[in-house]
């Protein structure tokens, strides 16, 4: 009965509470709800005025009565009664007709895996103040102000798990970008939403009317359910101590009818909005049903951030395959040792290469999959925001898996035997998932109508457990090819069969048609072409073969599935400008060359192997050195100078030269021709412990000659000098990267100074600059590695680098 | 004030962020200009290097974070006094910083140890890919700094705020030895990072800051 009221009237909501109970006495900072206790006289009073002015549902006076909350102001162990009072009180002020919502607020903390407290740990808080509602006789139940998806769905699971058929109405808050804090836009934000159950999805607070309007369009456009709407009076402004709302009641009546039209059905008022706000909105939407709307179908599966819909009249869809350890060894072990490091390069991976979404399976025997599921979702998520296919046997691990995922997972998979179907479709019902379903049961059956039985017999199963049909999607299994025949065949009748009789989406595992075959990409393509031409809608495979990515590309075009061939064009003008950019063979053919080249592009991988060649076919050592490699280096300091060429060229070529020196330098050794320019002791001064920029110097300068003692970081003055004196230093170099530090600098400089020792001083690090190191007494100052070679250069001559000229 | 969730007694957690390592930024901190993607320089042992390094850091980063916020009493000359501290918010920048704001929120962000610890494994032997990994690492931390600063907005605007720029320990008269205060009250050991005794941040790739709730003129 309420729920058709929600479905086919306009209702208003009520507006603000917490401002109106200020004007009577609370006390800021104190928490409204001990008000259900302490003075349940003023909260009815308020609540008569919503009702005086046209709101047909009042909210109970509960936002923040959930332990957690309460505990704020240790009361959590009156939550029951809280609970009841509100809803007693708002009982009293509904009187007959208007409805009683028991208000549930956001829990108080973040919930993983982007927050603090774990899935269970929310979810208990949610259940014990939606059952202290219910017990207490609410008409239904709201959510409302939520930030995070993660944390709606924990709320949204536990009111489920209580409320019966008391309706729910779940408001997500939306900034003024249409985006949630954790990045969720509305048409996720209703996907999801519908597919946990509630009955009403909304946007409340956060923002006044006109950021919400759009946010409210494109909820109605993504779900069938009814819209609510409760904006702010504008966006707060705090002036002269008080929080102030710049929109009156007028100005803001005049977006209810705009509301309305987007397709709202229930309408309120947020922060700000009094109850003159709501008895304008109730006299503009009344006599008015409902606007009509454009429902839209089908299965849509979503991460926390993007929405991808599955079926006829979308693009195919790849479901990358590749987050499965079967058959490799590297990522079996890695998962195994509860790594995820491999899990996260292969998602980056599939997702670069333009997968639509990604299985994932960490099945590895003899381990605990369960965690290892929980561990890998979150991590994928961490770094990829596609939809995820969560790919287990083992109940346990899918459900793992959807508890650490905010979206709409695909679970893979469900077959016809009655006990899978026992065990999962309760699962995809209680976290509102969409799941791949086998055409098969304990056996594949050889011929497409029998399979065809499997799946009506699922969706059968399906409606009992209130599972829709458009969170299905059938897999009519693709079998290897060389083992027999005629399967294949059935497969793509399957295919057909399923879209005809059934209208439900398809989806197969790809990869396995070729087993046993050579040529197994060939025979993947002609596959894929051929059952995308027979209606198929998506693939598990692998999103990596360019030439299948063509050939589904194609096959698109031939099934309608690509609009003004726009994704075949756009996907053949990317590949022509790689075929362009890649470098016409004007390389050079001396192995001599080849090393200078070598240098200057930072090719770390062929270096040591171009100049063991160089000295197998008679290069001289001490010439490859001084004539080819130094030059090659020096050139793109030159470079460098001319702003064409950057650091990373010059640390690329620095790390790339000193891989070749390490080959020659015990033959120079050996042949006596090491002469060092010049001894130079480095060092990160004392309390600073960055030190890679000192580093790559370090190289830099070792590959023009100068013998370099790196001293590492955190170095006291004592040691610098002591090294200085051992190796007979002509410099020491100093590095610091804070401004606290780099005062040690004038430490070294000053007691090189007091004690007339023999050594030249040259400073670098971020914060230094000319200017201090000309203040401080330094004889020479590096900006990056790009010059840090001139400047010991320039030292050695006794002449000073980098300073500021004498005023 | 009731959306705004860090004025709790205990400080907001961030247990995981999201991220992604935008080429072009990365190329940019790199000091290469012009260039969106990677694959477009023309070198391609320095491509493949840079690449690598962002690849590395996919793997290696676990962005976290925290925030708090603290009632001001009000500014006076050389501090912002906050109800739980006159020993916070010193130095005549930060009381003209916060010198209009009612509240003040205390964040701090991280990329986690992981990425660190691989630089100094590769600092020897390949200071190249120790070098690029540590750019990447530098902004990432300010990247999930970032991040968290975009939620304290947030709160900040529902509130009627206008906020100030965000300020961290180092700048201008703000001294680094705050840090260890800053940290405990952050309860900052939660997400993992401290400070040293020369109030370095350990993991390095981290981020303190202050940003103040200020009213509207």
């Amino acid at each position: 009965m309420i729920l058709e009221r929600l479905r086919g009237t306009v209702l208003v909501l009520d507006g603000s509470m917490g401002a109106l109970l200020q004007g009577r006495g609370l006390p800021s900072g104190y928490a409204p709800d001990l008000w259900n206790l302490e003075r349940p006289d003023v909260i009815e009073a308020v609540q008569r005025e919503y009702v005086k002015a046209g709101a047909q549902i009042l909210l109970t006076n509960t936002f923040g009565s959930s332990r957690r909350r309460l505990a704020e102001y240790d009361a959590q162990g009156r939550l029951p009664e809280i609970n009841a009072a509100a809803v007693a009180i708002a009982r009293r002020a509904a009187g007959g007709g208007v409805l009683v919502a028991g208000d549930i607020g956001p829990c108080g903390t973040t919930v993983q895996p982007f927050g603090e407290i774990p899935f269970q740990e929310a979810h208990a808080l949610f259940l014990e103040q939606a059952r202290a509602l219910i017990d207490a006789g609410v008409d239904l139940l709201v959510i409302e102000t939520m930030f995070d998806l993660q944390e709606m769905k924990a709320a949204v699971i536990a009111c489920n798990e209580v409320r019966g058929k008391v309706p729910l109405i779940a408001f997500m808050t939306f900034t003024q970008d249409g985006l949630t804090d954790t990045g969720t836009d509305p048409v996720t934000a209703a996907t999801v939403l519908e597919g946990l159950g509630v009955d009403v999805v909304g946007a409340n607070c956060s923002t006044g009317p006109e950021h919400m309007l759009p946010v409210v369009r494109a909820l109605a456009a993504a779900t069938r359910l009814p819209i609510a709407v409760q904006p702010n009076a504008g966006l707060p402004v705090q002036k002269d101590g008080a929080t102030l709302f710049p929109m009156g009641p007028e100005e803001m009546a005049a977006f209810v009818p705009r509301f309305h039209d987007a397709g709202a059905s229930i309408i309120g008022g947020c922060c700000g909005t009094t109850p003159d706000y709501i008895h304008r909105a109730a006299r503009l939407l009344q006599g008015r049903t409902p606007a009509p709307r454009t429902a839209p179908a089908g299965l849509r599966i979503a991460s926390r951030m993007r929405t991808l819909a599955l079926g006829p009249g979308h693009p195919f869809r790849v479901l990358g395959e590749k987050i499965n350890p079967t058959g490799r060894k590297k990522f079996a072990a890695a998962l195994a040792e509860g790594r995820m490091d491999l899990v996260v390069a292969e998602a980056r991976r599939q997702a670069e290469a333009g997968a639509d979404g990604l299985d994932v399976n960490v099945g590895v025997p003899l381990t605990d999959e369960p965690a290892l599921m929980g561990k890998a979702i979150a991590a994928i998520q961490n770094v990829v925001d596609l939809p995820l296919v969560i790919d287990s046997s083992y109940v346990e691990a899918l459900e793992q898996g959807l508890v650490n995922y905010p979206g709409k997972a695909l679970v893979n998979s469900i077959n016809a035997e009655p006990e899978r179907l026992e065990a999962i479709f309760p699962l995809v019902k209680k976290y509102g998932a969409a799941v791949i379903a086998l055409c098969a049961a304990d056996e594949i059956p050889e011929r497409a109508a029998d399979r065809l039985r499997n799946a009506e017999a699922i969706l059968r199963s399906a409606e009992a457990y209130g599972v829709s049909r458009d969170n299905i999607v059938f897999d009519p299994l693709a079998l290897v090819v060389s083992a027999m025949q005629t399967g294949s065949g059935q497969t793509l009748e399957t295919i057909r069969l399923i879209a005809r009789e059934l209208g439900c989406p398809t989806s197969l595992g790809l990869s396995n048609v070729s087993f046993g075959l050579p040529q197994r990409p060939l025979i993947n393509q002609t596959f894929l072409s051929m059952a995308i031409a027979a209606g198929l809608d998506a693939a598990i495979m692998s999103p990596y073969e360019e030439e299948l990515k063509h050939a589904l590309a194609a096959a698109s075009l031939f099934a309608g599935r690509d609009p003004d061939c726009r994704r075949y064009i756009e996907l053949q003008t990317a590949a022509e400008s790689d075929r362009k950019a890649a470098p016409a063979d004007d390389r050079p053919r001396t192995t001599e060359e080849k090393i200078h080249t070598a240098v200057v592009e930072g090719d770390r991988d062929s270096i040591e192997g171009l100049v063991r060649q160089a000295l197998a076919e008679g290069s001289d050592p001490f010439r490859l050195f001084v004539e080819v490699m130094t030059p090659a280096i020096r050139h793109l300091g030159d470079l460098f100078g001319a702003r064409k060429k950057f650091i990373p060229h010059l640390v690329a070529a620095a790390d790339t030269m000193k891989r070749g020196v390490a080959i020659l330098t015990p033959l120079l050794e050996a042949s006596g021709q090491v002469s060092h320019k010049g001894t130079i002791v480095m060092a990160t001064v004392k309390g600073d412990i960055h030190d890679i920029g000192k580093s790559v110097c370090a190289i830099m300068l070792r590959n023009f000659g100068f013998a370099v003692h790196d001293l590492g970081r955190n170095v006291p003055l004592e040691t610098i000098l002591a090294a200085a004196e051992e190796h007979r230093a002509d410099i020491i170099g100093l590095s610091a990267l804070m401004t606290t530090t780099m005062m040690q600098m004038k430490v070294v400089a000053d007691v090189v100074k007091d004690r007339r020792l023999p050594y030249r001083v040259l400073v670098g690090g971020a914060v230094v600059t000319p200017r201090f190191a000309t203040e401080i007494g330094a004889h020479g100052y590096s900006r990056d590695v790009g010059d840090c070679v001139q400047a010991a250069e320039a030292l050695l001559e006794g002449r000073t680098a980098g300073l500021l000229a004498p005023a | 004030m009731h959306t705004v969730r860090s004025l709790g007694d205990r400080p907001v957690v961030i247990g995981s962020i999201p991220f992604s390592i935008e080429e072009k930024r990365v190329l940019r901190e790199l000091r290469i200009p012009r260039l969106q993607k990677v694959r477009e320089l023309p070198e391609e042992g320095v491509a493949k290097a840079i690449k690598k390094a962002i690849d590395t850091a996919y793997t290696l980063i676990h962005g976290r974070g925290c925030y708090r916020t603290l009632r001001l009493k009000g500014p006076c000359e050389d501090r912002a006094v906050a109800e739980e501290s006159d020993t916070l918010f010193v130095g005549r920048n930060m009381a003209r910083l916060l010198q209009r704001c009612d509240y003040a929120t205390l964040l701090a962000a991280t990329i986690g140890p992981e990425l660190e610890a691989r630089i100094e494994s590769l600092k020897e032997a390949q200071t190249a890919d120790a070098y690029f990994l540590d750019v990447v690492g530098s902004w990432m931390a300010d990247y999930m700094a970032d991040r968290v600063d975009a939620i304290v907005q947030s709160e900040v605007q529902r509130a009627g705020y206008a906020r100030t720029m965000r300020y961290s320990p180092g700048y201008g008269d703000w001294d680094l030895p705050v840090q260890g205060e800053l940290l405990r009250r952050l309860e900052a050991a939660a997400i993992g990072v401290s400070c040293t005794e020369s109030f370095i941040l350990q993991p390095r790739k981290s981020v303190t800051a202050v940003i103040g709730w200020e009213r509207r003129a």
